[in-house]
């Protein structure tokens, strides 16, 4: 049931920030994927709703030197089926990949994943990982940028200020030798949240002794936390099945997953986050067997 | 009554469904669909407490909000319902007894402002303790749910125990199990958990009840059985069965969540303050969780004793079902699990009971199943315990103690070779199993079978009669009647079929009814139980065969010749004496029209009965003709766990059932298939989960998860039928529909058992308890080898 409220379609981001200032009860609707669900639960109940669809160019994926940039609008099939995407930055199609259902990758957008600020978002996940950074625009001024580790504050709670909205995502040194991977667990095989996941990026994956990888886990803190300690163990060494099983300690020594979760208890997060490190790796082609 | 079938009739064959064109094009309309003028809309207001007494409940504010017409609470309305126990208020009065019972019904012009309005309501409640479990409400010390219990109206054979919370129990017992079981070679005892289940029908349940003046009452809703609906409204408001009409359009998935009454006497109540305006109930998704009935919540505790063999000397078995607030729904619940306690299995002494328990949650009901799911899955499970205590094959375990012809089981009921072949059919599942590689290609994942045999009744009314209405029209085509509700499962079709097969004419020419509409179609006990297609087939038989007797009738006097002398082949009737004098059927349908005009006879309808024959209610012993009909089968699965991260992939589901005779192939598959996915989902996903504060914590399908088409991709699924002929069903046809969901969730945790080691007795099997067994076997197995090793060291070796 839908309490009545007021709609705009504004034609630029300036206006949309304006529009998005005006009024303390201002929301911003995307694909709407998660803004209908609690305006529906009577948990939102926006005096005004702004349209971002109808702004030009926030749609779109392009690349200008090693920087991808994927508009906020950019629907997550739009994710899916984007040539761009693919090789290194692949750790996006698997999250595509999981994301909700049909209907639901035909609607939500990347910028509205990120600004949701979901522990367990599909997106924020890989693109925590990737060092993303988030483009702002307010009613004035020029678009600013900020890593998406300053972006994100915690279960939905950003950097955003009350008259501003995502543009874009960067992902900046995207080159031949990234190599990345999504992998979550979920309760089906059909449409569910991740009950827990974990991305894996490798930067300069060809050379062992130069390799930086850097990972991300989802729904295990309020921001999706880079285990330091894991990806010193795993950067800049070649990697045998023992390195792998200590990463493994590593990336969930610390973690304390909220104990109430519907989804997964913090047992079996522990558990099964180094079994997703380990296969990943392997996946990706990373790890040494014994004798090779 | 004779069983003619040619084999080369209607019956038999996969007929396409009557509504497949309509439900696919979205023209076949649902309660939701319909809008009467000058209709007002309901929204219930709920207790956010699981205990609490009501001090005070203040609707002025809530009837200042623009829109709003009326706020009902059970001050007004202080209607109390229940057949077998006079337990249930439909608004609350004094107390609430769980999170989410109906506390006020604000009406209003748009359903915003019905929202708006409930908002507004103001209640005063002084919390009390709660029992939010079954353990906890059996517990000594345990708050009383309802302390009234001593003084409700009951039926005859109900066994409240006032003073505590088990308001009801199924006891049987043969011989002295204790001492059976104490000169055993295995004992082994267990508890075995079935979680609350909710159905998760596709449709909401929606009522719309108009009160054309005070005794008259219309009342479209999405119930199973109309004519229940019907009866506990009239005598809820004290006025006669004619001045309550229920009609009930499609239903878009019932599984026992919508038999009985759920929503219909609350909107039926709020309604009749508004006199004149119709009002309109449609629940969400949300609702459906606590705002009509939940399924399953046993906890079933079993000692059994075997010999070396593995042969059944005795057992005993305690089932408690956390049957929520109200008591009336879950009763069949707990009859139907104590009937099958012991599986299908023999067992020379025994001891069930079965208790229905009060609890401050949402109420339970019927499940796709009545019981025999929860039963089964705990004599499955437990025995799966016992050939491992034995190192037995599990199946040979089955094998050797199968009910066989002659032998009687808990209900005191002798086996017959009628009742079908369990045998047959627990090979044929065995032989569908073989045919799949238990050798898995990657070591991380290993695979598992096992199968698990059922039986399976229907639990109903000893009196649960059904009839059926035929009228022949002018071009030789046939309306059929029936209070049997159509909910997905076909019934319009398979009913059809049946008609035309009795008619000897083609099943286009039979129309079954597409709603029910209890003043004017023909009274049906009750939709439930996987009983349609017998109960109401055999009445069909009988009208059919009436109809023909009329048909004659009209036909002799047309022809100049007694009926007994007037031949019929579906098409024609003809003279036997002089078979060249023949006349259509159409020609005859309405009267016998002669050459000169004049006319004599008149239009051809039939009514026909069945009534199941010489049920009873059971003795002090448990015992008696508790079921007119069983069925039989066996069911299977084939998985693979991935030991590192506990999932759970299918690769086979089988079920083997002995259904008489098949009346649509297609439906009937399709039947068994919702009920083996339906099950899975119980095993692998589904339960209901509750707070401290006893309100469900997953009412959406956000985090109460069921299987979707995805998770099914790769998953085998093969139903084969064996068709031993029930003499009592229509053309040997028995129940058959949620025997599905009988013993399918045991196979699969079997199955992981035999693939891990890892005995899980809790459902639902999720990645995480798998994960968590797989741990702690290897911790316990670890243990086991260093205590091994510091044996190893004190011992010397050799020995």
């Amino acid at each position: 049931m839908f309490e009545p409220y007021r709609y705009a379609r504004p034609r630029d981001p300036r206006e949309a920030a304006a529009l998005l200032a005006s009024e303390p009860g201002a929301k911003a609707l995307a694909g709407g994927t998660d803004l209908l669900v609690e305006m529906r639960a009577r948990n939102l109940r926006p005096s005004l709703v702004v349209d971002l669809k109808g702004i030009a160019g926030l749609r779109g994926i392009s690349r200008a030197g090693g920087r991808v940039r994927i508009g906020a609008l950019t629907t997550v099939s739009d994710v899916l089926s984007s040539p761009r995407l693919a090789g290194g930055l692949a750790a996006l199609r698997d999250a595509a990949a999981v994301f909700g259902c049909h209907e639901i990758r035909n609607r939500a957008t990347v910028g509205g994943n990120l600004a949701n600020a979901s522990p367990g978002a599909e997106f924020s996940v890989p693109l925590m990982a990737f060092d993303a950074e988030v483009v702002v625009q307010g009613s004035e001024g020029p678009a600013r940028s900020l890593p998406l580790g300053s972006f994100l504050l915690g279960p939905g709670r950003t950097a955003l200020g009350p008259g501003e909205l995502v543009t874009a995502v960067e992902i900046p040194g995207v080159d031949q030798d990234l190599r990345s991977a999504y992998r979550r667990r979920a309760r089906t095989r059909g449409m569910d949240l991740a009950s827990v996941s974990l991305a894996v990026v490798a930067r300069r994956a060809g050379d062992p002794a130069r390799r930086q990888v850097a990972l991300s886990m989802g729904a295990v803190a309020g921001v999706p936390p880079r285990p330091a300690a894991a990806e010193a163990e795993l950067s800049g060494a070649t990697l045998t099945r023992e390195r792998v099983a200590r990463a493994g300690e590593l990336l969930v020594a610390g973690l304390a997953p909220r104990a109430t979760s519907l989804r997964a208890t913090p047992g079996y997060k522990l558990a099964v986050l180094p079994v997703l490190l380990e296969r990943i790796l392997c996946d990706l082609g990373l790890v040494e067997e014994d004798g090779s | 009554m004779k069983q003619p079938s040619t084999g080369n009739g209607p019956v038999g064959r996969s007929t396409l469904r009557v509504d497949a064109a309509e439900k696919a094009t979205g023209q076949a309309r649902f309660v939701a669909d319909l809008s009467l003028p000058g209709q007002l809309h309901a929204f219930v207001f709920r207790s956010p407490h699981a205990h609490a007494r009501i001090r005070a409940i203040d609707t002025r504010a809530a009837l200042a909000v623009e829109g709003v017409w009326e706020v009902v609470t059970g001050a007004e309305a202080p209607f109390v319902i229940g057949e077998c126990i006079r337990d249930h208020s439909v608004l609350a009065r004094h107390k609430v007894r769980f999170v989410g019972e109906p506390v006020a019904v604000v009406l209003a012009r748009d359903p915003g402002a019905a929202a708006r309005g409930a908002e507004a309501v103001q209640v005063e409640y002084e919390e009390l303790p709660a029992a939010l479990d079954v353990s906890h409400a059996l517990a000594a010390d345990a708050p009383l749910v309802h302390e009234d219990l001593g003084s409700y109206r009951i039926l005859p054979t109900f066994h409240p125990e006032p003073g505590s919370n088990v308001y009801h129990s199924y006891r049987a017992e043969r011989g002295d199990p204790d001492a059976s079981i104490a000169g055993a070679a295995v004992v082994h005892e267990g508890t075995y958990v079935y979680p609350h289940l909710a159905h998760v029908q596709l449709e909401p349940h929606g009522a719309i009840a108009w009160w054309r003046g005070p005794a008259d009452l219309t009342l479209w809703c999405s119930a199973q059985s109309p004519h229940t609906v019907r009866k506990v409204l009239a005598e809820m408001f004290e006025l006669p069965l004619t001045a309550v009409q229920v009609i009930v359009p499609y239903i878009g998935g019932g599984f026992g969540g919508k038999s009985d009454t759920t929503i219909e006497p609350l909107v039926a109540a709020a309604a009749r303050r508004v006199i004149g305006h119709p009002v309109k109930l449609v629940l969400s998704r949300e609702e459906m969780f606590f705002g009509t009935l939940l399924g399953r919540g046993a906890e079933v505790r079993i000692r059994s004793g075997h010999d070396s063999d593995g042969r059944f000397l005795g057992a005993v078995a305690e089932l408690a079902f956390a049957c929520g607030a109200y008591g009336e729904y879950g009763i069949n619940v707990v009859e139907g699990a104590g009937h099958v306690a012991l599986g299908p299995y023999n067992v020379p002494a025994f001891r069930v009971a079965s208790k229905a328990v009060y609890t401050n949650t949402p109420f339970i009901g019927a499940f796709r199943g009545y019981g025999h799911p929860e039963a089964h899955w705990a004599m499955e499970r437990h025995l799966d315990h016992v050939a491992e205590r034995l190192g037995l094959d599990p199946t040979e375990l089955r094998r050797r103690n199968l009910l066989r012809p002659g032998d009687r089981h808990v209900t005191g009921q002798e086996v017959e070779t009628s009742h079908g072949d369990l045998r047959g059919c627990l090979e044929a599942a065995a032989a569908s199993l073989a045919t799949v590689d238990l050798a898995s290609p990657d070591p991380e994942r290993v695979r598992g079978v096992a199968l698990c045999p059922l039986m399976k009744a229907p639990v109903m009314a000893t009196n649960a009669s059904s009839s059926a209405f035929l009228k022949l029209n002018g071009d030789g085509s046939v309306d059929l009647v029936v209070s049997g509700t159509e909910m997905g499962q076909g019934s319009r079709t398979a009913l059809a079929q049946i008609a035309a097969e009795a008619l000897e004419v083609a099943v286009e020419r039979v129309s079954t009814s597409r709603l029910v509409d209890t003043a004017v179609s023909p009274y049906e006990w009750q939709s439930v139980g996987s009983t349609t297609t017998w109960k109401v087939g055999q009445a069909i038989r009988q009208a059919a065969a009436e109809l023909i007797v009329r048909l004659k009738a009209n036909a002799g006097l047309r022809l100049g010749v007694p009926p007994e002398q007037v031949g019929y082949d579906g098409d024609e009737l003809w003279d036997c004496q002089s078979p060249a004098r023949r006349v259509r059927v159409a020609e005859v349908a309405l009267n016998a029209l002669h050459p000169d005009g004049h006319a004599e006879g008149g239009p051809v309808a039939a009514f026909g009965v069945f009534t199941p024959s010489g049920l009873t209610w059971p003795d002090a012993q448990g015992r008696g003709r508790l079921a007119a009909e069983w069925t039989f089968g066996c069911q299977g699965a084939v998985v693979e766990v991935d030991r590192g991260t506990g999932e759970i992939r299918v690769l086979k589901l089988v079920t083997a059932m002995d259904v008489g005779r098949v009346v649509n192939p297609a439906l009937a598959r399709g039947q068994v298939a919702g009920a083996m996915v339906q099950s899975l989902g119980a095993a692998l996903m589904e339960q209901v989960v509750y707070g401290g504060d006893g309100a469900i914590r997953n009412p959406s399908l956000t985090d109460y998860k069921i299987p979707t088409a995805e998770d099914l991709a790769g998953v085998e699924l093969e139903v084969i039928f064996l068709e031993t002929p029930f003499d009592e069903g229509p053309f040997g046809a028995r129940c058959l529909a949620e025997h599905g969901a009988v013993a399918l969730a045991p196979a699969v945790a079997n199955a992981v058992r035999q693939a891990t080691g890892c005995h899980l007795d809790r459902m639902p099997l999720t990645a995480d308890t798998v994960l968590a067994a797989l741990l702690a076997l290897d911790r316990a197995e670890q243990e086991r080898s260093r205590a091994a090793t510091r044996q190893g060291r004190l011992e010397p070796a050799g020995v």
